[in-house]
């Protein structure tokens, strides 16, 4: 939707209003999150959960080892947002954590309270002190990332999977051409598309190179967590 | 002793402040690296749409941050977005004796009109994953279209001409306190305890909700964990919102 659904709000001017209509990414709860790290998966099994980019950025406050307090952090850190599984690779350590069931159900769709619920004590479930699922921590199942099926099958086809929740975005605006299209070369280093979160405009770069063969999401479509966006070939 | 240090990069005109912190933080700057301009020939808002900027009207900014990854998780990064609405509020009270409300989850209001946005964006750098903060607040009513009903501006709040410089100032330091709460224990918790706290969107709050397919109204019943705003619809329906567009309504005469 556009800018001049809102009459309040005249096109090219957002002084007023900068907010649009985006596809909700409602209800989907935070998926197997992994502090700072990544995921890419291929249907290559050698290739198969390689971790990229995690070191990178949080390298100047891990370093190449932990210390208790920076563990305790990162428990903290898990517990508080419910994840499920937390991985962290360096030189030389590895760490994994994991909690929660592993069948636990994720419900995509809106929360239906059933009337005789009163809506407070819905509100006051724990977010993530247990792991049977409530509303507002739906456990997935641990690896569910990886568990994602990925829309082809052709084994020399690699990855590139959502990071985070939000909305897609191949364009960085409704007029611009987008990052990039089946057919265009890769690097590293190549932006593929925006996701946005909670207003939170975040460019994704392809941490791979080859040619871009499949996009398997839509524009202004939400995405989940490991969820498949391009198939890149090497 | 700021938990940010800030380094500022001044312009008399930029197409843009958040695409030159952008090449400013792939080029390596360091977290609190802030660019300001006297104006913006290509301001951006959301999504390409323009934020108007002639010369001396607004306060037109871009703060580099570099979050610590290990305090604040990836996809915590949206937070970043409730403690600059939080820093501007703090610094519109501090420097104008102003109270601005919060519209979720980052346009300051004033008297219902939009006073500020912000635009957060992050990117892929060689030193890792940096945010980028874009803040536009009206100093006077050139700022906006005359015909933008729901614009306001510092001037036409306060009566007074504010310098850029020194708003700019009041913003760096209070959004450096509210940075350093996010990268405390309970950072995310408090943060949003103190967003529901300044704003009149987070709780009872009759809003309209419109998605990319979908529009739809309900009131709003506080904020989830990791930041979406809960509104319960007229069914009696919990939706958890994460994307798309929040008005404030009047149940009785839908605006």
């Amino acid at each position: 939707m556009s800018e001049q659904d809102k009459p309040q709000s005249p096109e090219a001017a957002t002084n007023a209003d900068s907010t649009n209509n985006q596809s909700t990414s409602e209800r989907r709860d935070r998926f197997e999150r992994h502090g700072g790290g990544r995921r890419r998966h291929s249907n290559n099994p050698s290739n198969n959960s390689r971790r990229q980019e995690g070191g990178r950025a949080d390298a100047n406050s891990i370093g190449t080892s932990v210390n208790m307090d920076e563990l305790r952090e990162v428990v903290e850190l898990i517990s508080r947002h419910g994840f499920t599984d937390f991985e962290l690779e360096r030189e030389g350590f590895r760490v994994r954590l994991r909690r929660g069931t592993a069948n636990a159900e994720t419900n995509f769709s809106s929360v239906a309270l059933p009337p005789s619920q009163p809506l407070a004590s819905s509100f006051a479930a724990p977010a993530v002190s247990t792991p049977a699922p409530s509303f507002s921590s739906a456990a997935p199942a641990p690896n569910s990332a990886t568990a994602t099926p990925i829309p082809d099958t052709d084994a020399d086809l690699q990855i590139i999977t959502s990071p985070i929740v939000g909305t897609f975005y191949r364009a960085a605006s409704p007029t611009s051409d987008p990052f990039v299209k089946t057919g265009s070369s890769i690097q590293a280093d190549t932006v593929v598309c925006i996701i946005e979160a909670m207003k939170l405009m975040n460019e994704i770069p392809a941490e791979i190179s080859g040619t871009i063969e499949k996009i398997f999401v839509e524009n202004a479509q939400p995405v989940e967590y490991g969820q498949p966006l391009f198939g890149v070939r090497k | 002793m700021s938990f940010i240090n800030f380094i500022i990069l001044t312009h008399d005109s930029l197409p843009s402040t958040n695409t030159e912190a952008m090449e400013q933080a792939r080029r390596g700057a360091k977290e609190g690296t802030t660019v300001i301009a006297r104006e913006q020939t290509a301001g951006r808002g959301r999504l390409g749409r323009v934020w108007r900027s002639p010369p001396g009207a607004g306060l037109y900014m871009s703060l580099v941050l570099r979050p610590r990854i290990a305090y604040i998780a990836r996809a915590d990064f949206p937070m970043l977005v409730f403690a600059a609405a939080l820093g501007v509020h703090d610094a519109l009270r501090a420097a104008c004796a102003l109270s601005t409300d919060i519209k979720y989850p980052n346009d300051l209001l004033y008297d219902g009109r939009k006073l500020c946005g912000i635009l957060g964006e992050t990117i892929d750098t060689p030193q890792g994953t940096a945010a980028i903060i874009g803040i536009g607040i009206n100093l006077t009513n050139e700022a906006f279209a005359p015909d933008l009903p729901h614009a306001t501006s510092l001037e036409a709040a306060t009566g007074k001409r504010f310098d850029a410089k020194l708003i700019m100032r009041a913003v760096l330091d209070a959004f450096a306190v509210r940075y350093e709460v996010l990268h405390k224990v309970n950072g995310i918790q408090n943060t949003l305890a103190a967003w529901s706290a300044a704003s009149s969107f987070a709780n009872d709050k009759p809003v309209r909700i419109t998605l990319d397919n979908e529009i739809f109204v309900g009131t709003t019943r506080g904020l989830e964990s990791d930041g979406a705003l809960r509104v319960e619809t007229l069914e009696g329906h919990l939706r958890l919102v994460r994307a798309g567009d929040v008005t404030a309504v009047r149940f009785d005469d839908e605006e």
